[in-house]
This record gives C-alpha cells, structure tokens and sequence, in this order.
C-alpha cells in the first residue's frame, strides 16, 4: 500500500489536534492587560503542547517521506501514536482547569513518553514493511535523540513526584534537542 | 524534502482556524433592529479576522507553488506562523468581550506583527532551502510589500491606546493592501 492516505489521515487528525488546544484558551474578562494575567500558565502550557505536537508531526513527516510502502502492522502503529498524540489536548486542559501540579506534570510526562515510544514502535513498523534498500533503511537506525527523549521522560515521570517544576524543565530542555530535526532525512532528499 | 505534507497539515490547521471563529459568533438576541446593531461589532471584528487568514492562505499557498524543497528550518517557520493564526479566533472572543479598547486592540495587532514576522522568516527558509535557483528569491525581491505591513502593524500598536479605532484603520488598510494576492507569484506561473 502506499503511504498517501495515511499521511492525509495523520495531517487531519494533527491539525485538529493542535487546533482545538486553542479553544481551552479562557477569553480575558475585561480590557485592560491584568484580564490576561489568568491565562498565562494556561497560554505557556498551549505554547509548550504547539511545539510538542509539532515535532512529533515534523517526525512522522520525515518517516514517511523516506517509506514507499506502508502494511497494516504500520496502520495499526500509527493509529497507537495518534491517540496518544490526542491526549495532549486533554492534558492542557487539565493544566488550565488546575494549573502546574503534580498530576498534571505527571500526565504530560506520561502522553510524551508514549508519543515518544509510538514513534520508535511506527519506526521499526516501517522498516519492515519497506525493502532492506528503501531510503527509509539507511536513515531510520536507531537515534540517539530517540533514546534521549524517552529517557528524559522516564526521568520526568519520577521527577514530577517531588518537584514538578523540574519536569516541566525537562520537557523543555527535551524540545530544545529537537530544534533542529532530523539532519539525515533533509540529506536523504537530495 | 517535498512540501506536500506541509501544505497538507497548513490547510487542514487554516481551515479549523477559520471554522472555529464562526462558533463564536452570537445570533440576534430578539428580532429587532437594535439587537442587530448589537452583534454588528463583532461581525465586523470576524470579518476582518476571516479577511486576514484567508489573506495569509492565499499568500501561503501561492508562495509553496514556487517552492520545492523544504526543510528543517521551513518546518519550523512554518508551524510558528500556524501558531499566530491560532490566536485570532481568541484574539476576535476578546474584542467581543471588552469591545475596541486599548489592551485588545493592540494584542490584535502582536498577532498581526507574530504572524508577518513568521511568514516572512518563512520565505527566508524557503529561499535558504533552495539558494539561488529559488524561485520564490526571484519572486519576493527585497519584499518591500512586507517591510510596509510591519511598519504599519508597528505603528498601530501605539496608536491603539490614543484611539483603538486608529489601529483598527490600519488593520484595514493593510489587509486591503494584501487583498490582491502575491502578484509576485501569479507571474512566475
């Protein structure tokens, strides 16, 4: 099978993802600048769950850009990374209604661990549904920044427990790594 | 790398956009002229917020017909852009909340400013992508248009806490001003 509609599914389901986030955002009641200060943790959080979603989906992107092929065993893959992609929403809003605590932190860590592990899981998928000489092949091996992130998450998991604000400085400190994505898909397209 | 996808999720992301600002819009209370009058404002805040988006869309998509390679750093400039034209459907519930005054105003005209900003660092990506056979370098030139759109959005913050309705004038006029799509790229194909 190709890979053509399962990225149009996957880029629907991401857009509605990121865009329904938006409207967890509370409206400021009142004209002057204080009416925001309310939202802000909530604003931070919408910022921080864009930026995660993003890079999630710059990933999916730079997977399938190298796979001709995709079976079912990979259908079935993508579908586990996109429901737990679609509890990030679920989670902001759970930052809004309580704020920065240690349950919220906690559930966040837990949605990014199992992207982050969805991901590696669609990985290996696509790798054996493509030829051994598929683009996908000679890029794909195991990352570095893979296992990072998920160790980092690990980390944060545990962490959130005695000081949630740590977490929250790992999940950061885990979206500055990808800044700059994968390096070795931009060269495969060459 | 190709742009489909990334055309793909700015659509699917634009679309949402541009549907969820409609849920906000408030029915007449009563069959009445004055309750008409009453929702006429944020009608006309919707308008020019449908008006910008569409504008940033059709830019978008006439841009990508000259681009054919993208990469690390268009993927970013991008979603970033995609971030700013989230925040209009807020940005419209706000004005409808507290009406055209100082603080909404002006945090109209940041999204405006965030998304130019973006857009632009967008064409720089596209163009780095491709170097000197880019055919949106050749079609954007020194980006003159660009430049004015900033200006204006940098003098209609200020304005907003003289006369909220200024900035709001100015708003106008650069959407006018963007109207007529990318000319730039229309030639090109």
């Amino acid at each position: 099978m190709k890979t053509d509609r399962l990225n149009a599914f996957t880029d629907g389901v991401v857009a509605i993802i990121i865009t329904i986030m938006v409207l967890e955002l509370p409206v400021p009641h009142g004209a002057g600048m204080a009416a925001l200060k309310p939202g802000l943790t909530l604003f931070a959080a919408y910022a921080l769950a864009f930026i995660k979603v993003g890079i999630y989906w710059f990933q999916h992107h730079h997977l399938l850009q190298a796979s001709r092929r995709v079976d079912g065993r990979v259908l079935l893959a993508n579908l586990f990374f996109l429901f737990w992609l679609s509890l990030v929403p679920f989670v902001v809003r759970w930052v809004g209604e309580t704020g920065i605590t240690r349950d919220t932190v906690l559930a966040f860590g837990v949605v990014m661990l199992l992207c982050a592990l969805s991901v590696a899981l669609l990985r290996s998928a696509l790798l054996a549904a493509n030829e051994p000489d598929a683009p996908i092949a000679k890029v794909a091996a195991r990352g570095r920044k893979g296992q990072i992130t998920i160790a980092a998450y690990v980390v944060a998991i545990g962490v959130a427990f005695v000081w949630p604000m740590v977490a929250v400085a790992l999940y950061f400190a885990v979206a500055l790594l990808w800044i700059i994505p994968d390096r070795r898909f931009e060269k495969l397209a060459e | 790398m190709t742009p489909e996808r990334l055309n793909a999720l700015t659509d699917g992301v634009v679309a949402i956009v541009l549907t969820i600002m409609v849920l906000e819009v408030k029915i007449p209370a009563e069959p009445t002229p004055e309750a008409v009058l009453a929702v006429l404002p944020f009608l006309a805040a919707y308008l020019l917020a449908f008006v910008y988006v569409a504008i940033y869309w059709n830019n978008h998509h006439h841009m990508m017909q000259s681009a054919h390679r993208v990469t690390g750093a268009v993927l970013w400039a991008n979603h970033a852009l995609l971030f700013w034209l989230t925040l209009f459907p807020l940005m419209i519930r706000w004005i409808d909340e507290a009406g055209v005054t100082a603080w909404p105003t002006a945090s109209f005209g940041i999204v405006l400013l965030g998304a130019s900003t973006c857009y632009v660092l967008l064409e720089r990506a596209l163009i780095a992508a491709e170097g000197e056979v880019s055919g949106v370098k050749r079609a954007v030139g020194r980006g003159v248009k660009e430049w004015a759109s900033f200006a204006g959005y940098a003098a209609a913050l200020p304005l907003a806490f003289v006369s909220p309705f200024l900035s709001v004038a100015i708003y106008v006029a650069v959407g006018i001003f963007w109207l007529v799509p990318d000319r730039r790229f229309v030639k090109r194909a």
